[in-house]
């Protein structure tokens, strides 16, 4: 996962430093006028669209939910009771006095000298720092994932609406057929094939969500197709790949924004549920892995209420204050819905 | 648009996606791990055993042989032996065609309450927009919309079944209600065996459609309202037409159009969906087979569920497709 966040660090800063570069050679200053203007006038489309949504409760409200999370997330290792809850020496070992699973306790055990706000699992690991290491997981694929969808999404959605005639319609049947097939088994079959790893886990959630994006972003670039600018600008000569670049997908992307979101909360899900029927990674903490150890080790006969709770609430949190912020966008920047 | 255009247009593409989805299946197990003949054969078999059973299943012939050898026992619905799952070198068709009524039960029943509550409650909370009860439908039907399946049957699980015990921990038929000892499925009479099969079907059904309920209601909501605010609706209501004439002869009619194009395509997550409820409640449908299939690596099991599943969502599809033409009065004759 460490590389998984470095090489995307590694490519954003060459592909930003390359553009910065190209940008001197071409102007011999960091922004001219224009574009001055131009960013000035975005700043205020910002702001415009950002008090529109501060407007919105329940969007806003999902939107500090989600600040927590990431934050649990970022900084899990300094809020957790316990450094890293994989750590064998980190874990409760079994006592005359203290078996685990052990219930919630707020006094420092006697023999660690950690505090289980949350109780402890079947081997001794310590529930809320498990949980709060879990939100990494959930963040990573949630980005990683929708990432790879989107992109997809996005590439065969312009293709297809772009273009017309027979690239809309291979493109828009390829796209029906992934929607057809029963994604459940075939995420099954695909980790049984790729193997169990983290990066499996998000390549399949990547490759099997991308079909709504696709969808929907053709249906707006055949809206904008039509314009009259589109037309301006073909007839003083732009070629496709710059239409495509500088008119249509800026017109696209704020659709696209609130469907990514709604798509961040979608593979949260799908990644809990790999993760809680043990076809995900065994090594890495996840909500999902939490429950499935749960299940499998009879916390609900013991009833070890406080093994189970927190990631399921985590779990169900999460992805509701990702789709009330994904509501929220899309009634902000979905003209349909706006005016109502 | 002509209806039978229509309808033409859509059984080709069927057919061609029929087609891919065969080539997926095929191609899928075919990069699969392991040697599909030594996992049929117990360990030690001799060199000549081996070849003999590659033989047997094509194994040794060029991919396009194979390829063809599959389109035609699929044909013919012979979908092999299984490998692992017991008993080993069954014929898969006697394991699934039991447990496929099952699902079918199963998915049948929570659509049809899904979809007639969806339906009903969108309906109930579009009319009432920015009220108190729209709010509350609203909120109630968010938080079931983003439970993630599994956890809400999960709960269903351990309250109703496990600490409360009102209703049994798993199966799809066997034990009846306030009866201690019940007689064996096959001994019971008619009424039992209905009794016996709703005792055990309630708790799936429940975690299964309230999800998919969520689902639909949010839609007819959110597709009434458009209609609602559409010009002929005022009309209608300054005519001195009563609520329900507005609703059922003018605004229902348009609103439920993309309510079935949504149903015929969540069917992809209909299925996901019971699968995950099925293996929860150890229910004996087509799913917890999958899972079980999984679990052992019995390849020849998985290929030909797969397939079935993919087909059951293809037919779902098309039906929502022949539904569709007769309710929308732009395709029509």
């Amino acid at each position: 996962m460490n590389w998984l966040a470095l090489s995307a660090l590694l490519i954003a800063t060459a592909v930003v430093s390359v553009w910065m570069i190209r940008k001197w050679h071409r102007d011999k200053v960091i922004l001219t006028p224009t574009e001055k203007e131009r960013l000035m006038l975005k700043l205020t489309e910002w702001r415009a669209s950002w008090d529109m949504f501060r407007g919105n409760k329940l969007g806003f409200s999902g939107f500090v939910i989600l600040i927590a999370y990431i934050i649990m997330a970022l900084f899990a290792p300094w809020i957790a009771t316990v450094g890293d809850p994989m750590e064998t020496s980190n874990q409760e070992p079994e006592h005359a006095d203290w078996d685990n699973p052990h219930s919630p306790t707020l006094a420092p055990s006697p023999y660690t000298g950690f505090v289980h706000p949350f109780g402890t699992d079947n081997i001794g690991r310590d529930v809320f720092s498990m949980t709060l290491f879990g939100a990494r997981a959930s963040m990573a694929v949630g980005l990683f994932a929708t990432l790879i969808s989107v992109t997809v999404g996005v590439t065969v959605g312009l293709l297809a609406g772009y273009f017309g005639r027979y690239s809309d319609e291979i493109l828009m049947r390829f796209t029906d057929y992934f929607l057809v097939l029963p994604w459940f088994p075939l995420m099954i079959i695909l980790m049984t094939v790729l193997g169990q790893t983290f990066t499996n886990v998000i390549i399949v959630i990547g490759i099997t969500s991308w079909p709504s994006t696709a969808r929907i972003v053709r249906s707006q670039v055949l809206t904008v197709k039509e314009r009259a600018f589109i037309e301006r600008a073909r007839a003083i000569g732009a070629g496709d790949a710059h239409t495509i670049r500088v008119h249509v997908f800026p017109n696209v992307l704020p659709l696209v924004f609130a469907n990514t979101v709604l798509l961040i909360s979608i593979a949260i899900f799908t990644e809990a549920f790999i993760a809680f029927f043990g076809l995900g990674d065994p090594d890495m903490v996840s909500w999902g892995t939490i429950l499935e150890n749960a299940y499998y080790f009879g916390a609900f006969d013991t009833n070890a209420w406080w093994w189970v709770t927190p990631p399921s609430i985590a779990i169900s949190l999460c992805v509701l204050s990702f789709a009330m912020v994904g509501y929220a966008l899309d009634e902000i920047y979905n003209p349909k819905l706006r005016s109502r | 648009m002509n209806k039978r255009k229509f309808l033409a247009k859509k059984m080709v593409f069927l057919a061609i996606t029929l087609f891919a989805i065969l080539t997926t299946n095929f191609i899928l197990f075919r990069v699969m791990p392991g040697d599909p003949a030594l996992a049929f054969l117990p360990k030690g078999a001799s060199e000549e055993v081996i070849d003999m059973v590659r033989e047997d299943m094509h194994l040794n012939d060029p991919l396009s042989v194979q390829f063809y050898h599959y389109i035609i026992d699929t044909i013919k619905l012979d979908f092999s032996v299984t490998t692992v799952y017991p008993p080993a070198g069954t014929e898969v068709v006697d394991i699934v065609m039991p447990r496929m009524f099952n699902t079918l039960l199963l998915i049948g029943v929570g659509l049809i309450i899904a979809i007639m509550a969806g339906v009903w409650l969108g309906r109930f909370a579009a009319w009432r927009r920015g009220e108190a009860a729209d709010t509350f439908a609203m909120t109630f039907t968010l938080l079931f919309y983003t439970m993630p399946t599994f956890i809400l049957a999960l709960a269903l699980l351990i309250f109703f079944c496990g600490n409360l015990d009102w209703f049994p921990l798993q199966g799809a038929y066997g034990e009846l209600p306030f009866v201690s000892n019940p007689p064996r499925y096959s001994d019971m009479s008619l009424l039992e065996k209905i009794v016996s099969r709703s005792y055990h079907i309630a708790m799936p059904v429940l975690a299964f459609s309230l999800q998919m309920m969520a689902d639909f209601m949010l839609i007819m909501r959110n597709s009434l309202t458009d209609v609602l605010t559409e010009d002929y609706i005022v009309t209608a209501k300054a005519k001195g037409l009563s609520h329900r004439q507005v609703m059922n002869d003018h605004a229902m009619k348009n609103a439920m159009l993309p309510v079935v194009t949504v149903i015929a395509l969540a069917m992809g997550w209909v299925v996901g969906g019971e699968i995950m409820v099925e293996i929860i409640f150890s229910y004996e449908g087509i799913g917890q087979l999958t899972w079980a299939a999984v679990e052992a690596r019995d390849y020849p099991l998985l290929q030909a569920l797969f397939l079935i599943l993919a087909v059951g969502v293809l037919i779902a599809n098309m039906i929502s497709d022949i539904v569709y033409v007769y309710i929308d009065p732009r395709v029509s004759l």
